[in-house]
């Protein structure tokens, strides 16, 4: 029986990770504490040597989500990344970020303000009551960041490709 | 029309880290792997607005109210758990250091809206306060956006103290659109 590898390297608090979100998220049909799964997108080494490989899954949460309302009240979708498992061990995160791809709508822009305000709803029924605000969808695979909430001892990357390991979704 | 209000959150925020900063010359972000071995960039001012980092161990929300001919007049306060945090005209803002943790702030007016917001150590949340029409009144509804949107809000925005930190705002101190 093999030895366990010993532990080579700390990776300091903070790091920056990117991460891929691996399934679709909408505020209209998440709910709060809804886990999904992310993915580690980029590996991260120390001192040369691969700790956290591309591929690595982990967990995120729902942590607020609204649906878009009918007075021009625009979805909430808030998110968090708990973790990616390491060979058995969880790196904590914190610090999650979307990236660009985030968002599905046709302007693609991450933040559109209100409208309703100054809309007026068809057929002269109250101002706003009939506009609807939109929803936040984000597909699957889409970019994001975030931070290592702690500083951790692990272990080397096992195997020679593990720079690139992919995981199916 | 379909580009209605579409609110994202300050954590779904375009970030270029200074770690990342070299992928897109590089190509593929998956073939190169972060260093974690390299020493830390120095902490920068949170925005172009030079709002700087929280103190260590805390976060921090900033809160701002655009400004908007509805509802201009009237003061709306944002509270967690009840206790105020601050007041705002239309065209101000404040910030909040505050400890990491998941927190829960409320606006209200015709009805209550919340946000439940992951606050970690070290980093700045940008939250609006953004009005929309009620069925009797305006509504407000807190927004986290991102620090992009905040900056670009920020021209049209004039610094507050929270509440218990300084005076209040005045009317007249709203900037104009």
């Amino acid at each position: 029986m093999p030895p366990a590898p010993e532990v080579c390297c700390t990776i300091p608090l903070g790091t920056p990770v990117r991460l891929e979100i691996m399934e679709p998220l909408s505020s209209k049909t998440q709910k709060e504490g809804d886990q999904f799964k992310i993915r580690l997108a980029q590996p991260v080494s120390v001192h040369g040597q691969v700790v956290l490989t591309a591929g690595d899954v982990g967990v995120g949460e729902v942590v607020d989500v609204a649906p878009a309302g009918f007075t021009g009240r625009g979805g909430k979708l808030v998110l968090a990344a708990r973790y990616i498992d390491q060979q058995g061990v969880r790196v904590r995160l914190m610090a999650f970020k979307l990236g660009g791809s985030g968002v599905s709508h046709e302007d693609s822009s991450l933040v559109v303000s209100t409208v309703g305000a100054v809309a007026v709803g068809p057929l002269g029924v109250i101002p706003g009551v009939l506009i609807k605000g939109g929803q936040i969808d984000i597909p699957a695979g889409a970019e994001a960041t975030a931070k290592l909430s702690s500083a951790i001892d692990l272990h080397p990357a096992a195997s020679p490709d593990a720079t690139d390991r992919k995981t199916s979704p | 029309m379909t580009k209605t209000a579409l609110v994202l959150t300050a954590t779904l925020a375009l970030l270029a880290g200074p770690a990342f900063a070299d992928d897109s010359a590089s190509g593929s972000a998956a073939s190169k792997a972060v260093d974690a071995s390299a020493p830390p960039a120095a902490d920068q001012p949170t925005s172009a607005t030079a709002i700087p980092p929280p103190p260590a161990g805390k976060g921090q929300v900033i809160f701002y109210r655009p400004w908007n001919y509805f509802g201009a007049a009237d003061w709306i306060k944002i509270r967690e758990n009840g206790a105020e945090l601050g007041k705002m005209y239309g065209g101000h803002y404040f910030i909040q250091v505050t400890d990491p943790g998941v927190h829960k702030y409320t606006v209200a007016m015709e009805t209550t809206d919340t946000l439940k917001l992951q606050v970690d150590p070290g980093e700045t949340y940008y939250v609006a306060a953004q009005v929309h029409m009620g069925v009797v009144l305006y509504r407000f509804n807190l927004a986290p956006v991102d620090e992009a949107t905040f900056d670009k809000a920020l021209k049209h925005l004039s610094p507050i103290k929270a509440t218990g930190q300084g005076e209040e705002p005045a009317p007249s101190a709203a900037p104009a659109p």
